[in-house]
């Protein structure tokens, strides 16, 4: 059942992606105004999308960090520690 | 002394370790095996809450059982996770595995329920000692070295919180009790007690040890590991630490340090080790703050973490032991093969993430609401950052390029790749039901912390901000998947310095060292040596041609003329009779001539 699952989603891959953009725009656009935000804590929290920019930038940062730190040498040979 | 009959949870597994030998391999073994962690497990629901277990030794007062609201949750999961680790490795046949496993669970247990730090100090070591065990079981190429830092780093820290105790016990007079320290203004024994126990935590910069000494565990091992050392050691943090500061900054740099590694990591075990140094940052925060939701949320989500993360190592360990690599570059394409474990190996992923319905979403989201409650809002959006990074790890990157992918794993991995055997299959339903079930009911874990619980966290905001996150998040990674695609490397960490160091050491004495002893060698042989032997060589000549001359010169020219005689001894009779009669005649004409 798992498989059959997930080879119906592949083979609708296009489908699928389309659908993962509108369901998380969909909840973006909830989230921002369909929703009561006296639970935010702080003022920003109050900005239309602020959840679905901080998951997208904050995803992007982490990622340029990596990647950056990984280039400038902490991402080394298998058996650097072998010699 | 009061006769107290209180028989202690760790001792059923100790007890239970020394008898698992004396059973051959069969069914009956089995049975004793899913029996000794689930009377443990009975044993830990039964406990009464107060002082048990009371001991005077010599001068000190030492407390094994010391039972309330902090120790009942941490004992309660520990027994729980005791018995879906062993459930996961009843397949292991070799009983060392079991019973290091076992006794690293007591170690736990006995720690939680010390009421002094003597016989918390015991079992610390004991934990410490018994898990090493876990890790030399992994027999891989590094397994061997790997135990030894991992042993080498906990001793340490094992003495730093043994001096804190000492500095501790002078300094109160002999008070041994282990009750919450003086966190506004520490002293140096207060410190080094703490050091002994972030060590345990893996607390950057001392964390190394922890995805160092995982990914090289046993498969059965590293599932116990992952749940065990770091989670006691929040539980004593919680205990002794609550509220001081540095631990506020500490756990934030621990969340996302480890994210950061995560996500140039290869090895999909090793990942989700760095998930661990990052959600135990998550509790060691909650504990700095120290405020009744925050140690709640440190509590739940120390008890959440265990399960999920367990069901994290034992996904990826059953990769490991069905195809033989945990490493993504190798991997790919497995979903065909083994959908049931791709299955669970998401629940933990979707859980650690803390996705709605998931246990992580009432567990974290406790800790994060306390942050700002306490107006740490840095730390509180550091959290958040973290999750997205989490989800980013756990649940899109481990599961796409070990399930998903193309299909890049060689014929050979594929064809050894299945779901595996029934006892690693149903240790992790029975993890990702609990995973679940945390997520859909919360008293069962709510009305176990140790403050009464005033949060909801299914509001239509917190819901609306987590699935934002992990869907935006999701979609960055599909964005950028190209660039941290994994790549068969290892990362440069601060173990860098005691792994060279190490080495520095071994070429100070290899070069160095040695040449300074070669140094003091050569001049010990040339001025030492060699004029000694000289001088034994004259006094041996000396003696010999010396003193012998004249003491055994006797002897050597009674032995020249017996050489001569010798001469006329010859064996022939007529020879004999030659000489006689010759000296006879000679010795007659002598006395005629005279």
């Amino acid at each position: 059942m798992i498989v059959s699952i997930i080879e119906t989603l592949r083979n609708n891959l296009k489908a699928t992606a389309i659908a993962c953009i509108v369901i998380a725009v969909g909840l973006a656009v909830w989230g921002s105004f369909f929703v009561d935000t006296h639970h935010a804590h702080t003022q920003a929290e109050h900005y239309p999308f602020f959840w679905a920019l901080f998951g997208f930038l904050g995803s992007v940062l982490l990622i340029v960090i990596a990647v950056i730190l990984g280039k400038l040498g902490i991402m080394t040979r298998e058996d650097y520690y072998d010699d | 002394m009061m006769i107290d009959i209180w028989f202690h949870p760790a001792l059923y597994l100790l007890i239970g370790g020394l008898l698992l030998p004396l059973f051959r391999q069969g069914v009956l073994k089995k049975c004793f095996l899913l029996a000794v962690p689930i009377v443990t497990f009975m044993s830990i629901i039964y406990l009464d809450n107060g002082v048990h277990g009371e001991v005077t030794f010599l001068d000190w007062q030492l407390v094994f059982g010391r039972v309330d609201s902090l120790s009942t949750i941490f004992c309660y999961i520990m027994g729980l996770m005791a018995i879906i680790g062993t459930l996961f490795g009843l397949n292991v046949e070799e009983d060392g595995q079991h019973i290091a496993a076992w006794y690293y669970v007591a170690g736990s247990i006995g720690v939680i329920l010390s009421g002094d730090y003597l016989s918390l100090f015991l079992f610390w070591e004991l934990m410490a000692f018994a898990s090493v065990f876990l890790v030399w079981f992994g027999r891989r190429p590094d397994s061997v070295a790997s135990g030894f830092r991992y042993l080498l780093v906990h001793t340490l820290g094992g003495l730093f919180l043994l001096g804190g105790i000492m500095l501790r016990y002078h300094a109160t007079g002999g008070d041994l009790s282990f009750v919450p320290l003086n966190v506004e203004t520490p002293d140096l024994a207060t410190w080094l007690i703490l050091i002994g126990f972030i060590t345990n935590a893996a607390v950057v910069p001392i964390h190394s040890w922890l995805p160092d000494a995982y990914a090289e565990a046993s498969v059965a091992g590293a599932v116990f590991m992952c749940a065990f050392t770091t989670k006691t050691a929040v539980y004593v943090l919680a205990r002794g630490f609550a509220g001081m500061d540095i631990l506020i900054v500490l756990g934030a740099i621990m969340a996302l340090y480890a994210i950061i590694y995560g996500i140039i990591e290869n090895d999909s075990r090793r990942v989700f080790a760095w998930d661990t140094v990052s959600q135990v940052g998550y509790m060691v925060l909650g504990v700095g703050i120290g405020s009744e939701l925050a140690i709640n949320g440190a509590c739940a989500h120390a008890f959440a973490h265990i399960l999920y993360n367990a069901l994290l190592f034992m996904g990826t360990g059953t990769v490991l032991y069905m195809t033989g690599t945990a490493k993504m570059t190798e991997l790919g394409g497995l979903f065909r093969k083994m959908p049931r474990t791709f299955l669970f190996t998401l629940i933990g992923g979707l859980s650690i993430a803390g996705l709605p319905l998931m246990s992580g979403f009432v567990s974290k989201s406790m800790i994060i609401a306390a942050s700002f409650e306490a107006h740490h809002v840095w730390a509180a959006f550091a959290l958040l950052l973290a999750s997205a990074g989490t989800f980013l790890l756990a649940g899109v990157k481990v599961p796409y390029y070990i399930w998903f992918s193309g299909n890049k794993a060689d014929r050979d991995i594929m064809e050894k790749a299945s779901d595996p055997p029934w006892n690693m299959q149903a240790a992790m339903a029975v993890a990702a039901f609990f995973c679940i079930f945390i997520g859909i009911y919360t008293p069962y874990l709510y009305d176990k912390l140790p403050f009464a619980v005033h949060y909801h966290p299914y509001t239509a905001y917190h819901l609306a901000e987590a699935l934002q996150i992990a869907l935006f998040t999701g979609i960055a990674f599909f964005l950028l998947k190209r660039f941290i695609r994994p790549q068969p490397t290892i990362s440069l960490d601060v173990d860098w310095f005691y792994r060279m160091g190490g080495r520095g050491f071994m070429w100070l004495d290899n070069r160095v060292l040695q040449f300074i002893d070669n140094c003091v060698g050569g001049v010990y042989y040339y001025l030492g040596l060699l004029p000694l032997m000289t001088l034994a060589r004259f006094w041996s000549w000396f003696d010999w041609h010396g003193i012998d001359g004249v003491v055994d010169g006797t002897a050597r020219t009674v032995r020249g003329i017996g050489g001569i005689v010798r001469r006329f001894q010859a064996a022939q009779i007529q020879y004999s009779i030659f000489f006689a009669v010759s000296v006879t005649a000679v010795a007659i004409l002598l006395f005629v001539i005279v």
